[in-house]
């Protein structure tokens, strides 16, 4: 069977247009209202859902997502919370789900169970952006995953040495996420030009479709990189208007955010 | 048998675990620590500056009163107070600031969690003439304010954090962001044997001098080596700078004292031996007091130092290959033991020393006289004066304190 994934990215390309991978916080604000958000996001047609598990110490994430995790966990979101509402999209919404989360809940977990739990919440990829490719535990979650029909993402940054990208390049299925500068997720700097060399560097001689996420926020940085990646991923853009405008304004703020972005297709 | 270490990992612990955007600037700072530790130059310029500038070799001391007092095995104390900046910190401090500049960085990044490490960058950052920005916790910066007023007139800039706990492992987590963010210009000084490889190993070859200089002294006073070895263990620089000489050496029993805390529960101590798990964190593996859905669990100590989640990679290898032992002391006993150190010896012991000392004092009575401890006290207590004068309630300081602030508005 194929995946989820590749059928969008397929349809993507056959419509000549950016796909859009929103991201969310299980839990955030609460459980209730994630699943109203993965709706309005079906709804807006986001092409892939990236589903966070709340973790305590988010070390990829800037300040609005490491906000949104330690206030999800206080309200006592559970892993296998994220595990249902992958599950809801994925069966109900027909948006393929992209479940992200550290290496230290993933492990603590055992491999092998997660990859199980995706399997059965229909998860169509995995990221974790503390696992290096190389290190053991990524080699047995890409045994797993493998097995189970889900791809495993990397995330690469424009430092990435050639050596590395080389190998990952070789390992990657799906797309590869690329952050579009050094840091944090979030909306704190501007996006900048730089990020075109940099994914013409990464395009050099693979077919891998590119993901482009950190620092997207508007329309023109969407129009910015749109001949040069497939899918553009808006995050902290999305749950900053989430924290913005507490309920019930926020479903409609989320939708209107995403039509706009839609509209460079 | 010396602890092998393969591709950063010392058996199954350590390793890198961070995003991909810190691979290249810690391949960076590997290969420069290798070149470094074969040139001539970087270690006679890192030895004179032990000596000259931290006053090293610190004085092993034979605590003549407390072992009479304990009436049992003779007590050594091995002075990482009489450092400059009052820890044994400054010494990898000065260590990564020799490879930071050969890095061509402009700029020493750190965390901090009492303040001890924070002051030991900022003060090299100061003698080399780099910038320095220092993470603390909002919490700790409330309660450590002497340490924060010093590293900002060493001209650091401390950096709030408020996020998590607002402890040390969130100023950790804070200063991997900036880093990863700003690795062409900055260095990231880490404050223990922990992080991603190769900072356990890096941190311990500056800091095993510690064991060597223990081993020399010991020898020319005693004429063999110490039965025990004892260090209070929080991430472990001080505990694995003691221990790395003594490895190889079975009949010296190797002790690191994890911090009690107020009790046994999860929250209450900072003991991974009582509470502890194998983890990833914060760049490595390890074990870490976690909770069971594999969240970093809170923490709790007197002292700052030891009140983090984690511990290098090299001492949970010791610890799991029965190399070395681990035990722990109360909040109350490392006051009891502070109090004792200080009324009979003389020496003033940091918080976290006190908890290594503590449990000396356990097992000191129970030896034979012809039986050898070594206590490492890794720093001086006077960062500790307002927290120990508040939990021995000191009327006269209260006073002291009131009209101080008087004096202020004057």
């Amino acid at each position: 069977m194929k995946n989820n994934i590749d059928i969008v990215i397929e349809k993507i390309k056959k419509e000549k247009r950016i796909g859009i991978m929103t991201h969310l916080v299980t839990g955030y604000p609460t459980l209730k209202f994630s699943e109203k958000i993965v709706k309005v996001l079906a709804e807006s047609r986001a092409d892939v859902i990236e589903i966070q598990i709340p973790f305590s110490d988010p070390m990829a994430d800037g300040s609005v997502i490491v906000g949104a995790c330690q206030e999800s966990l206080e309200n006592g979101t559970r892993v296998k919370d994220s595990f249902k509402l992958a599950k809801f999209t994925n069966d109900n919404l027909r948006v393929p789900v992209v479940l992200m989360t550290y290496a230290n809940i993933v492990i603590h977990m055992g491999i092998k169970k997660f990859c199980v739990a995706c399997k059965e919440s229909g998860v169509s990829g995995i990221i974790v952006p503390d696992l290096p490719y190389d290190s053991e535990e990524c080699k047995k979650l890409r045994r797993y995953s493998t097995r189970a029909n889900i791809h495993l993402i990397y995330v690469i940054s424009p430092a990435i040495e050639e050596s590395g990208l080389k190998e990952i390049k070789k390992l990657a299925t799906g797309f590869l996420y690329c952050t579009s500068r050094q840091g944090t997720t979030g909306t704190g700097k501007k996006f900048s030009q730089d990020v075109l060399s940099y994914l013409t560097r990464i395009k050099k001689n693979s077919i891998i479709p590119l993901a482009v996420g950190f620092g997207i926020s508007s329309p023109k940085d969407v129009e910015l990189i749109k001949k040069h990646s497939e899918i553009v991923v808006v995050g902290s853009a999305i749950i900053h208007i989430i924290r913005k405008n507490k309920n019930p304004k926020v479903l409609s703020a989320v939708g209107k955010f995403m039509s706009g972005l839609q509209k460079v297709n | 048998m010396k602890s092998k270490i393969k591709n950063g990992y010392f058996d199954k612990y350590g390793g890198a675990y961070v995003p991909e955007m810190l691979v290249h600037a810690l391949r960076e700072i590997e290969s420069e620590f290798e070149k470094a530790k074969k040139d001539k130059k970087f270690q006679t310029e890192f030895q004179e500056l032990l000596r000259s500038f931290s006053g090293r070799p610190t004085p092993l001391i034979y605590a003549k009163n407390l072992t009479k007092h304990f009436g049992g095995a003779k007590l050594y104390l091995k002075n990482e107070g009489a450092n400059h900046t009052g820890a044994h910190k400054i010494t990898h401090c000065i260590g990564q600031a020799l490879i930071a500049k050969r890095l061509g960085k402009k700029e020493l990044i750190a965390e901090t969690g009492a303040g001890q490490h924070g002051v030991a960058t900022a003060t090299v950052a100061a003698k080399f003439g780099l910038k320095c920005k220092i993470f603390m916790g909002e919490v700790d910066i409330a309660r450590q304010r002497p340490n924060v007023f010093w590293m900002e007139q060493l001209g650091a800039k401390v950096i709030s954090v408020s996020s998590g706990s607002k402890t040390l492992k969130d100023a950790v987590n804070e200063a991997l962001k900036y880093w990863m963010a700003n690795s062409d210009e900055s260095y990231y000084v880490i404050g223990s044997v922990l992080g991603p490889h190769p900072y356990p190993l890096m941190n311990r070859t500056f800091q095993s001098v510690i064991g060597q200089e223990i081993k020399k002294q010991i020898k020319q006073k005693e004429h063999k080596l110490p039965d025990f070895v004892i260090a209070c263990v929080g991430g472990g620089s001080n505990a694995i700078g003691a221990f790395h000489e003594f490895i190889k050496n079975k009949k010296v029993r190797l002790i690191g004292v994890e911090a009690g805390g107020t009790g046994k529960k999860l929250g209450q101590n900072a003991s991974r031996k009582e509470n502890g798990s194998l983890g990833i964190f914060q760049g490595y593996k390890s074990l870490f007091l976690q909770t069971e859905e594999g969240h970093i669990a809170p923490t709790h100590s007197v002292a700052a130092g030891l009140d983090y989640p984690g511990m290098g990679p090299e001492l949970a290898e010791l610890y799991k290959n029965k190399k070395m032992e681990l035990s722990s002391a109360l909040d109350r006993e490392a006051i009891e033991a502070f109090k004792l150190t200080t009324k009979h010896e003389g020496i003033i012991p940091a918080l976290e020393s006190a908890h290594a000392l503590a449990h000396a004092y356990k097992v000191l009575p129970k030896l034979a006289h012809n039986k050898i401890v070594v206590v490492n006290i890794s720093g001086r207590g006077d960062k500790d004066l307002f927290n120990v004068a508040r939990s021995l309630n000191d009327k006269e300081f209260k006073k002291f304190l009131a009209e101080e602030i008087k004096r202020y508005e004057k």
